[in-house]
This record gives structure tokens, C-alpha cells and sequence, in this order.
């Protein structure tokens, strides 16, 4: 009988895990709860197997996490939640309504909170809730990232919308981090009940850009019968930080999700976003707005699982890359045998702004059923020369052309929220300013 | 003088040694129409892309004067603030970007030039209504992305459109013409006459007839070889209709020889 042979890591890599699994022990005194410790414990036991991912694993041949690995980090050195001002995060505030739930370096602010009027009944909340980081349970397929937000399990957010309810205002929970080195593991569980719809906006910032953090998440969010959820996930953490986050989405007949992903800030940023759709005409919309310069790393992945009949799903991907930025963009649909009638559809661009700039892109398809309409397409390059000429013939100035040019192709996944203009000035703007 | 283009050599930037203006001169009053016209491969495009500031040419000899400025140590942005137009062969198509927000952007530009201010929102609607009732052009043309979707006939209407939205003072329409059919002419046509005016000049760059009929150039060129191998009024149109432009050429060619 062969046991399984742990991985042999790096010394960098290994050196890494046993800072971080420090401080699960640390945290497992702090927090003792039982489950929580088994959890973590099995963590680390699957950790120590299964070791840290290198470019020599297919799902990470692009994505090098040298930069983390050089990293050490502290979880709750603060033991109290530093106090802010409603004035000091206004910045990152939208000027529309919201139910607004702040974490202040993983703490819950109830001061910087608000929007409870908002709620509807039929809309539960529960935070720092055992429940919600007890019940998610990773796959066999987890990979390293979730097994590490695992380890570091201390917090959650549970979301539960009853049966017909409708949220008229978005759910916006924000994260702020305001200590350097600290790394956050946010789980968040949504449960959406037949028919309801509900909004969603998760926003990841650091207070200053002198803040440098690790955000490590999980998402969880079940779609019932005929409900709706538009999702949006807007990344704008500190140019120096790092941002992994695993997102998973259930969906029932009928439903429809649309999730969308804006990456703005860290040196390393990987989102993976999964759908299943178990049920019958489900609808799966995906799209993302990636900016990168400087030496950042970004990398969005989605992953499409059109497992009943008549499924449809759409993605456009956005990628503008400045410097030395260097993008990937993984995306597979998964079509399963029986899944009939499946329409799906999948498509990145991307703008490569400097030569030194770097797209890889990798679409899939995986059919198991014959009566299917799947594409994808891809594409990466610079600004048409013609279209800056076109401009500048008309008396605008060249970098005002290519201004022009770049943020029409990044901003296009946008078009989706005219229907909610405050959203869209809003989103425009946060990107505009990035540009 | 508004423009005066004197002994004008250029090349396509990265074919050395393949020239395809060879002392080229022309001499532009305010307000004069003049047609350029010459066989394929004569180098019509190249004279309108290297007046516009097209990077793709090389000037390597002659120079160009346009109200008292070299034109040709400006920038492609530049000269068009100071009131240079290409209406483009084939204008460009840029998706995403409305039809409003660039010219807006391109108004305010040339404004900026002129030391006026900007136009906000609504005065540019107001002044580009004006100028779509002028023109007798659709409505929703400004809230289109920049030629996208557009027919050719559409394309060329929008580039007229925004020649009349800058107001520039000499205008170069590089074979405005090609592919479109006679209504499209037309409306092309009518621009140009409803724009004319004593200080506003017109290049009209052409291979055929057809559009100058129309037009009425006050002088015709003809381009061959990289050169104006004759000059004239409107009745040359007429000459090149009847007898093509093979007997030009064989006369120019015959009197080339025989001056060597």
C-alpha cells in the first residue's frame, strides 16, 4: 500500500506554508472552535500533500507566485478594529444607494455600515457566523488558494434571500484593509430562493497605496428556480498587494447570473469564477474589465458548466495592458453529456498598450453533447495606427486619441448597466481615473 | 496664398528608393476649388496623406508653406487645428466611441486652437444639429460609434460631416468618390457646394469626372508620375473625358523627350 507522497516544494515555497500554517496555529488558540480547528486542520494536512503550485501545473503555467512567496505575512496583529470616519472611505463609495456592510481588516464596522433601511424581509444577514465558514465545503478539485483560505478560516458572511423576494438596492459589502502585511481570507455564502433577485457588489480596497495586503477569498452563491443575480467584483487593492479569489455559482433552472469581475490594483491578482448550471435554461453572463501596468500580474479565469438542457451563456473579456503588465485569461465551457441545445459563447480582447506588455490567453470548449452551439474567440493587439491617425487628422491630440481609443475597448463590458446609469458613471469613473 | 506645395518629393517611409512625388508644385488662393485628378498609381493618395501628416511618408525634398506656416514640420493634430481636413478614402471605423464624443472632443480641440472656449454637452448638440440640418443628414448620426456599421456612402457623408463641424479652411477629400453610387455622390457633392465660401479652399482629389460635374472646380491638375503634368480650367474635365488620359501622357512623355 502507497500512501500519497507529499509534493516537493521550493524552499521558498515551503518556507512560505510554514509561516502561514503558524499562524492557523495561532489562530486555532485564539479561535477556539471545534469544527473550525478540525478544518484547518485538514487544511494542512492537504496543503502539506498537495504543496504549493509552480508554472509546471498546467493552471498556472502563466501565473508565477514568486512575488507572494517572498512575502511574510501577520493575520489579526490588530486585535481591535482601527476606527475610521464615514469621510475617510467615502472615496471609494459609490453616490447611489446601497446596503452597506464594511469590514475594516476582516472586522465587521457597524459605524461605517448602513443602508439598513434597504432591507427587505425575506433578507437574512448573519456575519461572523460559523455557519456560513462551516457549511462550504471545498471540492476535490480545490486548489492550493482554497485550501489556504481554509487554513486561515476565522470569518464569513452568510447571505439568505427568501422565495419571490427582490432586493431593490445592491448588496455592497466592502473590504478596507489598513495594515500592511496582513492577509484577509473572506468567505462569503449566498443562498438565493426561487425567484428572488438580488445584487451584489464586492469591493476589495486598501486605504492607502501604501497598504500592502493579501486578500485570499471564497464565494459561494446558490441561484434558486428562476432567480436572478447580477454580481459585480471590483478589485482595487494597492498596487503592491495580492488578491486570489474563488467564486462559485449554483445555478437552478431558470436562473440567471451575471457576474462581473473589474481589476484594477495588486502586483499578483487571479480570479477564478466557476458556474454550474444544474438546472434547465439556466443563463450564465460573465464579462470582466482588466487594467494593467506597471509589472502587475492578471489573471481571470471562468469556468462554465453547462450540465442540463438549453443552458446559454455569454462572457466578454477585456483585457488593456500597459508596461511591462502581463495578463492571462483562462476560460473553458464545459458542455456534459445530455446537456442539450446548450448555447454558449466566449470572448476576450485584449490591448497591448507597450511591447513589453504580455497577453496569454487560453479559451476551451469540452463537448459532450451533439446538439450544441459553443464558440469562442480571442484576440490580442495595439491601437490601430489608422484610428489615432483618423483622430489626429481631426485636430485631437495623439495621447488624447489613443485615450479616447483604449477606454471605449475597456469599457465596452459596461453597455450592460445602462440601464442603471448611476452604476454605470460610477464604474466609468473608478476606471477612467486608472487609465 | 493659403497653400503653395514647391518642388514636393516623397516616399512610402520604408521603400527607399522608390519615389513616388517628383516635384510636385501647386499654389492655393482662399477660396479657390481645385480638382486633382490622374490615372492609378499617379500618387493622388500620397499628395492628400503627406498634406494631412500621414506617418507612413517620407519627405525628401520641396516644402510646403500653408498660411504662412511649414506645414510639413507639424503634426498630424496640429495641422488640423490649424484648419487643415482629409476626408479619408476610407474613413476609419473606431468602435465604442460615439460619433458625438469625438467630434465634440475634436471641436473643442480646434476651438482650443482659436483661443475659444470649449462647448459643453448641450451647445455641441445645438451646433451639431445645426450643421445635420445644414447638411440634410440623418438625425441619429451622432449617437452612432465612429463609422461603424456605416454604409460606404454613410462613411463619406460622416466625414463631410465633420469637415463642416470644423470649419476648416482648406479641405482635402482624397477620392471622396470611390464606391459610391450617384445619390451618394451626390449628398457628398451638395456638401462640399454648401460649405464653399471665399475663405475656405477645397483639394478635390479624383479619379473620374462624375463628382466634379457637380463640384465645379475653379482649376484642374492633372497628376502623372508624381508631377502636375497640366493645368487648367473646368473644360480639361472635359478633355479627359472624351480622350482619356492616355493622350496627355504620350504628349507630356513626347515632350519630356524631346527636351532631352
Amino acid at each position: 500500500m502507497s500512501s500519497i507522497i507529499p509534493r516537493k516544494m521550493s524552499p521558498a515555497a515551503r518556507q512560505f506554508l510554514d509561516k502561514i500554517m503558524a499562524l492557523s496555529d495561532a489562530l486555532n488558540e485564539r479561535m477556539a472552535v471545534k469544527a473550525l480547528i478540525e478544518k484547518r486542520q485538514a487544511a494542512k494536512q492537504q496543503l502539506l500533500t498537495m504543496g504549493l503550485p509552480t508554472r509546471k501545473d498546467e493552471d498556472w503555467q502563466y501565473t508565477s507566485i514568486q512575488s507572494l512567496l517572498q512575502q511574510t505575512f501577520s493575520l489579526k496583529h490588530v486585535q481591535e478594529p482601527i476606527e475610521l470616519t464615514t469621510a475617510q472611505i467615502q472615496t471609494f463609495l459609490p453616490n447611489f444607494d446601497t446596503i452597506r456592510l464594511v469590514f475594516v481588516d476582516g472586522f465587521f464596522s457597524e459605524q461605517l455600515s448602513g443602508g439598513f433601511d434597504f432591507i427587505p424581509d425575506g433578507l437574512s444577514i448573519e456575519m461572523a457566523d460559523a455557519d456560513a465558514i462551516q457549511t462550504i465545503n471545498l471540492s476535490e478539485k480545490a486548489d492550493a488558494f482554497q485550501w489556504m483560505n481554509e487554513l486561515m478560516l476565522d470569518q464569513g458572511v452568510t447571505i439568505e434571500l427568501d422565495a419571490r423576494v427582490s432586493v431593490e438596492a445592491p448588496l455592497h459589502i466592502l473590504y478596507i484593509q489598513t495594515q500592511t502585511a496582513e492577509v484577509l481570507s473572506p468567505r462569503l455564502q449566498v443562498r438565493l430562493g426561487q425567484s428572488s433577485q438580488l445584487q451584489l457588489l464586492q469591493q476589495y480596497v486598501c486605504l492607502t497605496e501604501e497598504v500592502t495586503t493579501w486578500v485570499n477569498g471564497i464565494s459561494h452563491i446558490t441561484v434558486g428556480e428562476n432567480a436572478q443575480c447580477k454580481q459585480l467584483v471590483l478589485q482595487q487593492l494597492s498596487q503592491n498587494s495580492f488578491y486570489f479569489n474563488h467564486q462559485h455559482f449554483v445555478q437552478a433552472a431558470a436562473s440567471h447570473i451575471e457576474t462581473s469581475y473589474i481589476a484594477l490594483g495588486a502586483l499578483l491578482s487571479r480570479h477564478q469564477s466557476v458556474a454550474t448550471q444544474q438546472g434547465d435554461a439556466a443563463e450564465t453572463d460573465q464579462d470582466s474589465i482588466v487594467l494593467g501596468r506597471g509589472q502587475q500580474v492578471m489573471d481571470t479565469r471562468t469556468l462554465t458548466q453547462h450540465q442540463a438542457l438549453h443552458g446559454h451563456s455569454r462572457q466578454l473579456h477585456k483585457l488593456v495592458l500597459a508596461d511591462e503588465a502581463r495578463g492571462v485569461f483562462n476560460g473553458m465551457i464545459e458542455v456534459a453529456k445530455g446537456a442539450q441545445k446548450t448555447d454558449g459563447q466566449m470572448d476576450t480582447k485584449s490591448l497591448l498598450l507597450s511591447p513589453k506588455a504580455k497577453v496569454d490567453a487560453k479559451p476551451q470548449l469540452e463537448i459532450y453533447a451533439d446538439d450544441v452551439k459553443c464558440s469562442h474567440g480571442c484576440a490580442a493587439g495595439q491601437i490601430d495606427e489608422d484610428q489615432i491617425f483618423y483622430a489626429q487628422a481631426r485636430g485631437i491630440r495623439r495621447s488624447d486619441a489613443m485615450q479616447l481609443i483604449t477606454q471605449a475597448f475597456l469599457l465596452e463590458p459596461l453597455d450592460k448597466w445602462q440601464t442603471q446609469p448611476e452604476m454605470q458613471a460610477w464604474l466609468t469613473k473608478l476606471i477612467v481615473q486608472k487609465l | 496664398m493659403l497653400l503653395t506645395v514647391k518642388n514636393l518629393h516623397a516616399q512610402v517611409a520604408d521603400e527607399i528608393d522608390k519615389p513616388i512625388l517628383k516635384g510636385l508644385n501647386l499654389d492655393i488662393k482662399p477660396g479657390e476649388v481645385h480638382a486633382i485628378m490622374g490615372p492609378n498609381g499617379a500618387g493622388k493618395s500620397t499628395l492628400s496623406s503627406v498634406l494631412a501628416g500621414r506617418e507612413d511618408y517620407e519627405i525628401t525634398d520641396g516644402t510646403v508653406e500653408f498660411s504662412g506656416d511649414d506645414l510639413l514640420a507639424l503634426s498630424p493634430e496640429e495641422r488640423a487645428r490649424k484648419g487643415v481636413f482629409l476626408a479619408f478614402q476610407y474613413p476609419v471605423e473606431i468602435p465604442g466611441v460615439s460619433n458625438k464624443l469625438f467630434m465634440q472632443t475634436a471641436v473643442n480641440a480646434i476651438r482650443e486652437e482659436n483661443g475659444l472656449p470649449a462647448l459643453d454637452m448641450f451647445d455641441f448638440d445645438r451646433y451639431a444639429q445645426s450643421k445635420i440640418d445644414l447638411l440634410k443628414m440623418p438625425k441619429d448620426l451622432l449617437d452612432r460609434s465612429v463609422n461603424v456599421g456605416f454604409s460606404g456612402g454613410e462613411k463619406k457623408r460622416n466625414d463631410i460631416f465633420q469637415m463642416a463641424l470644423l470649419e476648416p479652411k482648406l479641405c482635402i477629400l482624397d477620392e471622396t468618390d470611390s464606391g459610391l453610387d450617384i445619390d451618394a455622390m451626390k449628398v457628398v457633392a451638395n456638401g462640399v457646394n454648401s460649405l464653399r465660401s471665399p475663405d475656405r479652399s477645397f483639394i478635390v482629389v479624383t479619379h473620374y469626372q462624375r463628382l466634379l460635374d457637380y463640384i465645379k472646380p475653379d482649376f484642374v491638375h492633372v497628376l502623372f508620375d508624381g508631377k502636375i503634368i497640366q493645368s487648367g480650367g473646368f473644360e480639361l474635365v472635359h478633355a479627359l473625358e472624351e480622350k482619356g488620359y492616355d493622350d496627355m501622357i504620350q504628349a507630356h512623355q513626347q515632350l519630356q523627350h524631346n527636351q532631352k
